[in-house]
């Protein structure tokens, strides 16, 4: 075909086309901008914090990226016919271990204190169990709604939801257990063994729940205008 | 008879698009307008996420902490409890012995071991470390220090301790308090998981302050 032949519509077909995270008309791009600055700013924060402890951050790193790694190979390979974006990819992996971590760490410790004040017998057994739930899903669910909301297209089955479902919760679950990993070499007395409790964390749950949830979110918001 | 030229290949194939003619005029470039079409579900998830964060902060802030108030640890003896440091459910009833107070992972157990105490505060002091050392896998004492709370002489050390079951351990943070009140022995004991200590000292100290005869 000869460049005079070649048509001139505006309307390229949209086979293999694969929208953008960054959509600079798309609000919700701007609220992900917004969200992960913010987010991002808590998150080195504990980061640096936490690297004080250099050899067991370093290690907590190398065992959850050694998890992490194949799990996203494998999620994002689950959609045999259409790949997601990487970059779309990528921004459900910042919101799950970027904004998310950082906005339930603030968000746990705020509704733990107000359960302390409000019922104080419940809060000390409780209140882990009670809040974490309720904060965290919401915060990773909102990522997978916040993408769809910047790539719609990308969306046009219960898969595509898993997908990036998984992935936020991926991250959401990396960042969480490197501070699990910190907090239990800090904690640990010498000579007593942590390997029962580190891997039981190591394995983690974040993946499986928020890939459950978000599953069938297409099914709720429906089909892409495009 | 064959319908194929000469060379025996097919005739080329028509290019998908030669029907359709290039159109003399094509819109101009555009820059793509903001979709507002998107604005109201993106402020909702904006909202949502605002309030788990900032309305669980708000909140947090416009609840008044609980506090014990004024507790009886015994005889004529009492105390100030910090804001946010309430009686143990045990406790609540006011019954003898150690009073405890919690905050978050804080606890503070007080009583007054003797009324009509002669001695120094350092011997009480040491009678706690002796208990204590009974109780815990592990202890370790920082140094003594001798101080006069208010009019009253009081000795403290912190200590580290590794505390067990059968099932698990953990180590935790305190400081050990006595004073003599007035001819009474008053005994502190502040325990808290390791490392946060920092966040209940200013509690601590308000509290021992506070140690005094009741009126």
């Amino acid at each position: 075909m000869t460049a005079a032949s070649r048509p001139t519509s505006t309307r390229a077909p949209r086979w293999g086309v694969q929208a953008s995270l960054i959509q600079l008309r798309q609000p919700a791009f701007w609220l992900f901008v917004v969200a992960l600055a913010i987010g991002g700013y808590f998150f080195l924060d504990e980061q640096l914090a936490m690297s004080t402890l250099a050899q067991a951050y370093a290690v907590s790193w190398l065992l959850v990226l050694a998890y992490a790694l194949p799990v996203a190979v494998l999620v994002y390979r689950l959609d045999l016919f259409e790949r997601e974006p990487k970059l779309m990819l990528a921004g459900a992996l910042l919101w799950g271990g970027v904004i998310a971590t950082s906005f339930a760490g603030l968000a746990n410790e705020a509704w733990l204190s107000v359960l302390g004040k409000v019922a104080p017998d419940l809060a000390a057994p409780w209140g882990a169990a009670i809040v974490g739930p309720g904060v965290e899903e919401t915060l990773k669910l909102m990522g997978v709604v916040t993408l769809y909301l910047i790539a719609s297209s990308e969306f046009d089955g219960v898969m595509d939801g898993f997908v990036y479902g998984a992935m936020v919760g991926l991250g959401f679950t990396v960042v969480e257990d490197v501070s699990y990993f910190i907090q239990a070499a800090a904690l640990a007395p010498g000579g007593v063994s942590q390997s029962g409790p580190v891997w039981e964390t190591f394995l983690g749950n974040h993946v499986v729940v928020t890939t459950r949830d978000s599953a069938g979110s297409p099914i709720y918001v429906g089909t892409p205008a495009g | 008879m064959s319908a194929l030229p000469p060379d025996g290949l097919p005739p080329a194939a028509t290019p998908w698009n030669a029907a359709h003619p290039t159109p003399a005029w094509t819109p101009p470039a555009t820059r793509p307008a903001f979709d507002r079409s998107r604005l109201a579900p993106t402020l909702a998830v904006a909202a949502i996420v605002a309030g788990v964060v900032l309305g669980g902060m708000g909140l947090d802030r416009a609840i008044a902490e609980p506090s014990a108030g004024t507790v009886s640890l015994g005889g004529t003896i009492e105390m100030d409890a910090a804001p946010g440091w309430v009686l143990a459910p045990a406790d609540a009833g006011g019954s003898g012995g150690w009073i405890e107070l919690r905050k978050s992972d804080g606890l503070l157990y007080a009583t007054v071991t003797d009324q009509s105490y002669r001695g120094e505060a350092a011997a009480i002091l040491a009678a706690q470390e002796s208990e204590l050392r009974s109780e815990t896998a592990q202890i370790s004492f920082g140094d003594e220090q001798d101080v006069t709370v208010g009019a009253n002489p009081t000795v403290m050390a912190v200590f580290e301790a590794v505390v067990s079951d059968s099932s698990q351990s953990a180590t935790v943070d305190g400081e050990l308090v006595a004073m003599v009140v007035d001819g009474n022995a008053v005994a502190l004991e502040v325990f808290i998981s390791q490392g946060e200590f920092g966040s209940i000292s200013d509690d601590v100290v308000a509290m021992v302050s506070s140690v005094r005869t009741a009126p």
